[in-house]
């Protein structure tokens, strides 16, 4: 459910969408997993601030603890570079035809350091990303895309989809009762049944999604929305002084990170040096 | 209306069929309706009334992939030479179901959503949302968050979001089928309102007639995408065989009019006034009305239960006590909110125990039903359906609970054969009806074999003849089993009396009436239960003055003929 009643629904929509960009370019830019981690600490600030509901807060954790799972997990095994410490051994290359299929397969110690890098970048960009979907009102979002001059599209494909996530949810918990009540077990060997029911649920789920898909695309065209055309809005945009100046902080830290990064790697790579910018390639391989 | 009214829309030879479908869905549409005029459209499930509606505003052929013939002029000009935004601002169209197009957070954005679209100055916005606002009834709840309002109140915050285009025409695709009594009522009133005071042209396809007949200046009946006849005021008496032979829905003084033969004179209250001087003896109800009761032990048993969210004000449930008898219809009734759903889910073991006591079977003290024994129907049958066919969907449940062949065979020949699914059994489930659908997700239940089933509104939106059809199903299910029952979550009046045998009315989490269907409907005693929608053989039982309340026309006929 959208909360446009906060301390964060009267911002400007712009503004948002801004500090949206901006957290976006510093997770790109940053590899310092100290300085990512306040920017992922940011971000989830700033979502605890829009005063998300209980179902809100449960939705965000889910979010991200499955984006940092499933990052650590899949870095841990896949994890390509040299060097790599082995800490668990998954497949032993000697297991009678799948270790010899595999090669092996194990965990290593710097793909979870990776994984966990990676998943900041996620966290930071994904709590900004949901604090302005939930304090944002749909219309206001596509007003500001149409201030930006951005497609509004987007922005309206954001807005459905805040909308009616909780309805999805909603739905996929009933498909997974009636399931139940049918006699599907979720526990069992391997979590080989959860696998199961989640295919059993997809399908409804999936079809009650295209359906409903098709009816607000109608109910949306039915009431002039059209992609190509320019809209008007109601309520004016406004933005406030305390807004400019943290916009402008935050582009200026994001823009000073990217020009960074590139003279670092400029340097690095042996293209660029001048010597006036040591100290800037000194905090950028430190901090940055 | 006046004589001169022009021509709001008019379709000439209009036939349109949807892309990869076998056949038109419309055939050959010669139809015009005058400016300030209140159309309803009706016709059994699938005859084209959406179909129709679709191209008043062009989203069809212009959203929907298809071919479409013949012409279609709004307010005099070709609606193919209309730009779709300016079409859409002319003619509305409102949807079914209220949550699917609601894409803002709050009233007054909603409202403005349009008008914003159409790009218009920030002043006559302003104005279109006041007026809209005003006249759907819904300024009060301008800052309100659409999440937070009743269905009716979502239909009509969807209606002022239509109005404040500024259009002309209004379409509504059965705008009050997924609403509760108190939803109808509000958006009827809103809709005389609109109508009064912006004169603007009303179509409106709906399945139930009664309550919006009186309103409507004509009646246009479909059938396979054809019009099949099309009814003045004055003459609704004549659609009366056309709407028996499609299986549609009639209102009782229409068939009061056919029973008695009385002149075509239509109306309710006209009915009423002719019956009532009319020499009829009345034998107060010594008619078939009357069901048993349940005599058979109860299968499940409440003892003051009550039920809190985590997070909530006010219990879900409070203090409720009440039995579920072998062999009967329990109608499971009250408001949107009033606990019902969460009453089925605890029957269901669905929801964990925290206050009172809950027998399954006569088995004190457990905390979930015995697996198999409970079946569940959702209001959206479409979640229950996860296999590639209907056969497999089917036998699924007896396999999932590891039913013994022998038991598992015949309960799922039983489904498959008392709801007719034999014919489908290869057939992909999302590929079937609506009402199709719904079969198969009964059918699926059946086929485990459970005791009791429980039916979260499962008739919304449904015609009549599927509704009915469904409802004799379940009733050939249960009637004279003592080891079944059935408890029937509805907001249908008609429903809850023509098949329930007991019903029970929740009001804030509170029972509010319980006892035998026809009594607790009647509202005998203490009059009528603001939660239900009276039934309009209850409406004209009360205008004749009659003490009970007969679950049909005829039995109301029946009633008052009396049969010494």
């Amino acid at each position: 459910m959208i909360n446009p009643s906060g301390a964060a629904g009267g911002l400007d929509p712009r503004f948002k969408v801004a500090m949206i960009f901006f957290t976006g370019m510093l997770a790109v830019s940053l590899d310092n997993p100290a300085s990512l981690g306040t920017v992922a600490a940011g971000g989830v600030l700033c979502a605890l601030a829009s005063r998300p509901s209980g179902r809100q807060l449960l939705t965000l954790f889910t979010i991200l603890g499955l984006t940092v799972w499933a990052l650590m997990v899949s870095q841990a095994i896949f994890y390509q570079h040299l060097p790599r410490t082995v800490i668990l051994e998954l497949i032993p290359p000697e297991m009678p035809l799948i270790g010899s299929l595999t090669g092996g397969v194990s965990a290593y110690y710097e793909g979870i350091h990776h994984g966990a890098v990676q998943s900041l970048r996620m966290v930071a960009t994904l709590s900004v990303g949901l604090a302005a979907a939930w304090t944002t009102d749909p219309s206001r979002l596509l007003a500001s895309f149409s201030a930006l001059r951005l497609p509004h599209a987007l922005a309206f494909g954001a807005a459905a989809a805040a909308r009616f996530l909780p309805v999805t949810i909603e739905e996929a918990r009933v498909a997974l009762r009636a399931q139940r009540m049918r006699g599907l077990r979720l526990s069992g060997r391997y979590g080989l049944n959860a696998l199961g029911a989640s295919l059993t649920i997809a399908r409804p789920v999936l079809a009650a999604s295209i359906r409903r898909a098709e009816t607000v695309a109608l109910a949306a065209a039915s009431r002039a929305y059209d992609p190509q055309e320019q809209r008007s809005s109601l309520t004016p945009l406004k933005m406030g002084t305390v807004e400019k100046a943290i916009l402008l902080t935050a582009g200026l830290a994001a823009a000073f990170v990217a020009i960074a990064k590139v003279f670092y790697l400029l340097y690095a790579g042996g293209v660029y040096y001048h010597p006036a910018l040591r100290a800037l390639y000194t905090f950028t391989r430190e901090v940055l | 209306m006046s004589e001169s009214a022009r021509d709001a829309i008019r379709w000439e030879g209009v036939r349109f069929r949807y892309a990869a479908a076998p056949s038109d869905s419309l055939k050959e549409i010669d139809l015009a309706i005058r400016e300030g005029e209140f159309v309803l459209l009706t016709g059994p499930t699938g005859c084209g009334k959406s179909t129709l509606l679709k191209t008043v505003n062009g989203l069809i052929p212009r959203e929907s992939a298809g071919h479409l013939e013949g012409s279609i002029s709004l307010l005099g000009q070709k609606a193919e030479t209309i730009p779709s935004r300016l079409l859409r601002a002319r003619a509305g169209l409102l949807f079914q179901n209220p949550d699917d197009q609601l894409l803002c957070a709050r009233v007054q954005e909603e409202v403005a959503f349009g008008p914003e679209n159409l790009g218009e100055p920030r002043d006559l916005i302003a104005s279109r949302v006041e007026s809209a606002l005003a006249c759907t009834g819904s300024d009060e709840k301008r800052f309100a968050r659409c999440g937070e309002l009743s269905g009716g109140e979502k239909q009509r915050v969807a209606l002022a979001s239509v109005l404040s285009l500024g259009a002309r025409l209004l379409a509504l695709d059965e705008p009050t089928s997924q609403l509760d009594g108190a939803g109808v009522a509000l958006i009827l009133q809103s809709l005389e309102e609109v109508r009064t005071r912006l004169g603007v042209t009303v179509i409106i396809a709906e399945h139930r007639l009664d309550r919006i007949l009186p309103m409507a200046d004509r009646l246009i009946v479909m059938d396979r995408g054809s019009i099949r006849g099309d009814f003045r005021k004055g003459r609704f008496m004549e659609a009366f065989p056309l709407l028996k032979e499609l299986g549609c829905e009639t209102p009782p003084w229409m068939e009061l009019c056919a029973l008695t033969g009385m002149s075509s004179e239509e109306g309710e209250e006209a009915v009423c006034r002719k019956l009532k001087t009319a020499d009829l003896k009345m034998n107060n109800g010594k008619s078939k009305n009357h069901r048993r009761r349940g005599v058979e032990a109860p299968l499940l048993r409440v003892r003051d239960l009550s039920h809190i969210y985590s997070g909530a004000r006010a219990p879900a449930l409070d203090s409720i006590s009440c039995e579920v008898k072998g062999g009967e219809i329990l109608a499971l009734m009250g408001h949107n909110g009033s606990g019902k759903t969460t009453l089925l889910n605890l029957f269901a073991g669905l929801l964990t125990l925290q206050r009172g006591s809950l027998e399954w079977f006569g088995r004190a003290g457990a905390s979930t039903p015995p697996p198999g024994r409970m079946g569940f129907l959702f209001q959206n049958p479409d979640l229950m359906l996860s296999m590639e066919t209907v056969g497999e969907e089917v036998a699924l449940g007896a396999r999932l609970l590891r039913l013994d062949a022998a038991r598992a065979e015949s309960a799922i020949a039983m489904g498959m054969e008392l709801l007719r699914l034999e014919n489908l059994n290869d057939r992909n489930p999302f590929s079937l009806s609506r009402g199709e659908r719904l079969r198969v997700a009964l059918g699926a239940l059946l086929a485990f074999d459970p005791q009791v089933l429980l039916l979260d509104e499962p008739t919304a939106g449904l015609d009549r003849g599927m509704r009915v059809r469904f409802l004799k199903d379940l009733r050939k299910w249960v009637r004279g089993k003592k080891e079944r029952a059935v408890v029937l979550c509805t907001h249908d009046t008609e429903a809850a009396l023509g098949f329930a045998d007991e019903c029970l009315i929740l009001r804030r989490g509170k029972v509010a009436a319980a006892g035998p269907a026809a009594e607790v409907l009647s509202g005998s005693g203490n009059g009528f239960p603001p939660e239900v929608e009276i039934s309009p053989t209850a409406r004209i039982a009360r205008r004749l003055g009659l003490s009970w309340t007969p679950r049909t026309a005829a039995a109301l006929l029946e009633g008052i003929a009396g049969d010494d």
